[in-house]
C-alpha cells in the first residue's frame, strides 16, 4: 500500500483497504506509523475533553425559555434577565431575524455558477464586490450578497487606466466560504468592479500545476471567453486549499499573480492586475 | 418464578415531529430533551465556550420547532437538527468572535465538572479542553464543522454531505483536512498522558 492511501484511510476512514495490509504497512513505515500514533492521540484527546453535560436546571431553564418564545413569539423581547445566561433572551429576535445593519431585509441568492452559466451571467448577473460596494458573507453553503452603501468617489483612486482592467491599490476585501478549486474572473473597467466566482463542489486542488483538473478548467474559461469576444475578465486562479500559496506558472490568458485561498473568511486583495 | 421481561420502546423521532405539528407540547418536549445533548456538544465543539454553546442550543431549537413544517423526513430528525445547530453555530461564530470559556478555562456554573473533587485533574482537564478549543479554532469553519459532525456527533459521511449539500468526497477531504491541521498544531509533548 502507499503511504498516502494509508493515512487518507487513517484520516478517513472507509474500511476497504485490507486491514492486515493496513498493518503491514504501519509495521514498515515510521511516517504513517507516526501518523497513527498521533491520529490515536487526537482522538484520545478528544474523549478527555468531552464537554461535560450543563445540569438538569440549566436545561430546565432553557426549555422554559424555549417554551415561552413557541407560545408566543411576540414575548421574546419582554422576557427579564433573570441569570447572567437568560440575559441573552433579548438578543433572540434580533439574532432570529439577521437584519443587514442599517439595511432592511436584502435580496438574498445564490450564486454557485457553472462555468457556461458563468459565460452567460457575466453580462448581466455578475456578483458586485468590493471596494466596499458590496460584501459577501457565507452562510451556511451559499454565499450571500448583502449590499452596502456605496462608497465615496474619492476613495476610488483618480487617473485609473479604462477601459480595461486596471492595476489598483484600493483593497478588495472578500468573504467567501470556497470550495477546493473555483475559479474568479474578475473585471475592473465597468462602473463597479464585478467579481465572478465558479464553484463546483469536489474539485481537486492544485491549480499551481496547470496539469491539474482544476488547472484545466481555468485555462479552458480563459479560451471560452476568448471565443466568445468578452473583454475585460480576468481570469485567475482560486480555492487552493488551506495552505495554498501564490499561483506562480504563467499560462495563456490566465493571470497568475492572484490567489484566493480558499477555506478563507476574508482576503484582503491589493492589487488587480492589467491586461 | 421466571422473572418477566420489559422492554422499552422509545417513540420513533418521525411520530414525535407529526405530534409535535399537531400542537403536542408533549412530544416536542420529548424531542428537546432527546437531542439537547448532543445539539449542546456540537454547539460546544464549534465555539469553544459553554454559554454561547447553550444560546446556540436554545436558537436552533427555536428554529427547528418553528420549522417543523418544513422537515421532509428524507434525512432523520437528528440530521436534520444538528445541521440546523451547525448552521446556527456557525453564525454565531461570525457574529462573535470564538472565545474560551471564563477566566482561565475555568468552567462556569452551568456543568458538574466530574474532576472537582480532584483540583489537578480539574486543571489538567482544563488545560486539555483549552489546547484543543485553541486548535479547533484555527480550522476554517467549514472544516471545523465538517469534523465536529463526524467526531462529536458520529455522523456518517452520508449524512454529512447530506446536511452540508456537499459530495461525500468532500466531507472526507474536509474531514482529513481536519485532521491533519489539528495533529500539526496539538503540542503532543505537552499533552503527555495521552495514548
Amino acid at each position: 500500500m502507499r503511504c498516502e492511501d494509508v493515512i487518507r484511510e487513517l484520516a478517513a476512514p472507509t474500511g476497504e483497504p485490507d486491514p492486515a495490509a493496513m498493518a503491514q504497512h504501519l509495521a514498515g513505515c515510521p511516517e504513517c506509523s507516526g501518523w497513527a500514533r498521533r491520529a490515536a492521540q487526537l482522538e484520545a484527546l478528544w474523549e478527555a475533553t468531552r464537554p461535560p453535560e450543563p445540569a438538569p436546571e440549566v436545561w430546565d431553564s432553557v426549555w422554559a425559555s424555549l417554551s415561552r418564545q413557541l407560545e408566543d413569539p411576540a414575548a421574546v423581547e419582554s422576557l427579564a434577565p433573570a441569570t447572567a445566561w437568560s440575559s441573552r433572551n433579548g438578543r433572540s429576535s434580533q439574532v432570529l431575524a439577521h437584519p443587514a445593519p442599517g439595511h432592511p431585509a436584502a435580496p438574498r441568492r445564490t450564486w454557485r455558477l457553472a462555468a457556461i452559466t458563468v459565460l452567460g451571467l457575466a453580462q448581466a448577473a455578475a456578483i458586485l464586490i468590493a471596494l466596499g460596494l458590496v460584501e459577501l458573507t457565507p452562510i451556511h453553503d451559499r454565499n450571500e450578497i448583502l449590499p452596502k452603501p456605496p462608497l465615496a468617489q474619492n476613495e476610488i483612486p483618480p487617473g485609473l487606466p479604462t477601459p480595461s482592467v486596471v492595476r489598483v491599490a484600493v483593497p478588495v476585501r472578500v468573504e467567501a466560504d470556497l470550495e477546493e478549486g473555483p475559479a474568479v474572473m474578475i473585471r475592473m473597467d465597468g462602473p463597479a468592479p464585478q467579481v465572478v466566482v465558479e464553484t463546483r463542489p469536489g474539485m481537486a486542488a492544485g491549480i499551481g500545476r496547470w496539469s491539474g483538473v482544476a488547472g484545466r478548467r481555468l485555462l479552458r474559461i480563459a479560451g471560452l471567453l476568448r471565443a466568445a469576444g468578452i473583454e475585460g475578465w480576468s481570469v485567475v486562479a482560486g480555492g487552493l486549499g488551506g495552505a495554498a500559496m501564490a499561483v506562480q506558472e504563467p499560462a495563456p490568458g490566465v493571470d497568475t499573480w492572484y490567489v484566493m485561498l480558499n477555506e478563507m473568511e476574508s482576503l484582503d486583495i491589493p492589487r488587480i492586475a492589467a491586461r | 418464578m421466571p422473572e418477566s421481561l420489559t422492554t422499552s420502546v422509545q417513540t420513533p423521532d418521525e411520530l414525535l415531529v407529526r405530534r409535535a405539528r399537531e400542537g403536542d407540547a408533549a412530544a416536542r418536549e420529548e424531542l428537546f430533551q432527546r437531542h439537547r445533548g448532543d445539539s449542546y456538544r456540537v454547539a460546544y465543539r464549534q465555539l469553544g465556550n459553554e454559554q454561547d454553546a447553550l444560546d446556540v442550543v436554545q436558537e436552533a431549537m427555536l428554529k427547528a420547532f418553528s420549522a417543523l413544517g418544513d422537515f421532509d423526513g428524507r434525512s432523520g430528525f437528528r440530521t436534520w437538527l444538528l445541521k440546523i445547530v451547525t448552521n446556527t453555530a456557525l453564525d454565531w461564530g461570525r457574529r462573535r468572535k470564538r472565545r474560551p470559556n471564563g477566566p482561565a478555562g475555568e468552567n462556569p456554573d452551568h456543568s458538574p465538572d466530574p474532576a472537582a473533587d480532584d483540583p489537578a485533574r480539574r486543571l489538567y482537564q482544563q488545560d486539555l479542553r483549552r489546547a484543543l478549543d485553541q486548535a479547533l479554532g484555527r480550522l476554517t469553519p467549514t472544516i471545523r464543522s465538517t469534523f465536529v459532525l463526524f467526531a462529536e456527533a458520529g455522523m456518517s459521511y452520508k449524512e454529512i454531505a447530506e446536511a452540508q449539500c456537499v459530495p461525500i468526497g468532500t466531507v472526507m477531504s474536509r474531514i482529513h483536512a481536519a485532521r491533519v491541521k489539528l495533529q500539526a498544531d496539538l503540542d503532543w509533548d505537552r499533552l503527555n498522558g495521552l495514548s
